[in-house]
C-alpha cells in the first residue's frame, strides 16, 4: 500500500484503546504506529509497539512526577482499604441473604465457600472502584494507574511468596487488609496476582478521559 | 546539553536524520537505522530521544501531511541543528583520540 491510501487493516483495538490513554500524548508517534502497520508489520510488533510506548511514558512520568506518582498509590490503596472496612459486614449480609449463611454456623460446618465467593466479588468491586478513583484523580499524568496497578502487583506477590514460605501455619491479619490480599490466597489459586491488576488497568482504561490531541511544537 | 558528548544511540538517530534527509520522521528514521545502522528500535525511544534532544536544541521538528494510512495524524519531520552537527562533530573526535594508539585496533579504521 502507497501513502496516503486508505487504510485496509483494523488496528488491535485493546492496544491501541492502551496506547491513546497511557501512552505519549504525541500524535505523530500514534500516526507513525499506524502507518507501519497498515504497511504490513504484525499485530506482535503492533502490541511490542505499545508496550514499550506505555512503559516508557509510566517511566517518564514517574521519574518527572515521583510525588504524583507516591499520591496516586496512595489514594489508591487509601480508597481500597476505606471499601473494605465495611467489607466483613457487607460480605456476611450478601452471603446470608443469598445462601443463609452464617459465619457462627460456619465454625462449626466448615462451609465458607459462600462468603468466600462474596468476600471475592467485593474484593474485585474494590479493586475496581479504587482504580476508577486513580484515573479520575490523575488525568494530568494517565499513567499513574500503572505504577498503581504496578503497586498492587508487588503487594500481592509479595504476600503470596509469604504464605507459600509460611505454609500450614496460620496468618492473622486485619479483615480489611483480608479483602485486598484474599485473591492472592491458594483458594483462589492466587489468580488475584495477576487478575486484580489487569482490572485496575482496564478500569483505569475507561475510567481515564481520552486524550486531548496534542499539537507538537512546530520549531 | 549541546557541550556534552552524545551517546551510541544519540549518535546514530542523528545520523539517520541526516542520511534520510527532508523526509526524516519515525517511520523512515527507524528504517534507516535498521538496514544501513543494523539497530532495530522501537519508535517510542526513537521519539523519546528525539525530543530530549530537541529540547537540548540538536534537532528541531515541525508538522508534516497527515494520511489516511494514518489515521489523520500528521508526521512530524526532524532535522538537525547546527548545534547537532556540532555535537556529532565532536563526539565523533573524542572517539578517533580514543581510537589512536591502540595496537589491538591497528588497521581498524575509526
Amino acid at each position: 500500500m502507497r501513502n496516503g491510501e486508505t487504510p485496509s487493516r483494523k488496528l488491535p483495538f485493546v492496544a491501541t484503546v492502551l496506547l491513546m490513554r497511557f501512552g505519549p500524548q504525541d500524535d505523530s508517534l500514534l500516526g507513525d504506529i499506524a502507518e507501519e502497520y497498515q504497511a504490513g508489520r504484525s499485530g506482535t510488533w503492533y502490541w511490542r509497539q505499545t508496550l514499550t510506548a506505555v512503559a516508557l511514558t509510566a517511566a517518564g512520568d514517574l521519574k518527572a512526577h515521583p510525588l504524583r506518582a507516591l499520591s496516586s498509590v496512595l489514594i489508591g490503596w487509601g480508597s481500597l482499604l476505606s471499601c473494605f472496612a465495611l467489607g466483613d459486614v457487607t460480605a456476611n449480609s450478601i452471603a446470608g441473604l443469598i445462601w443463609g449463611w452464617s459465619r457462627q454456623a460456619a465454625y462449626a460446618t466448615g462451609w465458607w465457600w459462600p462468603f468466600q465467593v462474596t468476600a471475592a466479588f467485593i474484593s474485585y468491586a474494590g479493586f475496581a472502584l479504587s482504580a476508577a478513583i486513580v484515573a479520575r484523580s490523575s488525568r494530568r499524568s494517565p499513567a499513574m494507574v500503572l505504577v498503581y496497578a504496578a503497586s498492587v502487583i508487588a503487594v500481592l506477590l509479595g504476600f503470596a511468596i509469604w504464605m507459600e514460605t509460611t505454609a500450614g501455619r496460620p496468618v492473622p491479619m486485619p479483615h480489611t487488609l483480608f479483602f485486598a490480599l484474599s485473591v492472592a490466597l491458594p483458594y483462589h489459586w492466587r489468580s488475584g496476582v495477576l487478575l486484580a491488576p489487569a482490572l485496575i488497568v482496564a478500569v483505569g482504561m475507561l475510567a481515564t478521559p481520552p486524550r486531548e490531541h496534542h499539537v507538537p511544537k512546530a520549531l | 546539553m549541546s557541550e556534552r558528548l552524545l551517546t551510541d544511540f544519540e549518535l546514530m538517530l542523528l545520523l539517520a536524520v541526516l542520511r534520510v534527509g527532508e523526509d526524516a520522521y519515525g517511520v523512515t528514521i527507524a528504517r534507516e537505522l535498521e538496514e544501513t545502522g543494523g539497530r532495530t528500535t522501537t519508535l517510542a525511544a526513537i521519539y523519546l530521544a528525539l525530543e530530549r534532544m530537541r529540547e537540548g536544541g540538536l534537532v528541531r521538528s515541525r508538522l508534516g501531511e497527515k494520511t489516511p494510512r494514518r489515521g489523520g495524524r500528521a508526521k512530524k519531520m526532524w532535522s538537525v541543528t547546527g548545534a547537532g552537527l556540532r555535537a556529532i562533530k565532536r563526539t565523533r573526535n573524542a572517539f578517533v583520540a580514543l581510537w589512536k594508539g591502540i595496537p589491538e585496533l591497528k588497521g581498524a579504521r575509526a
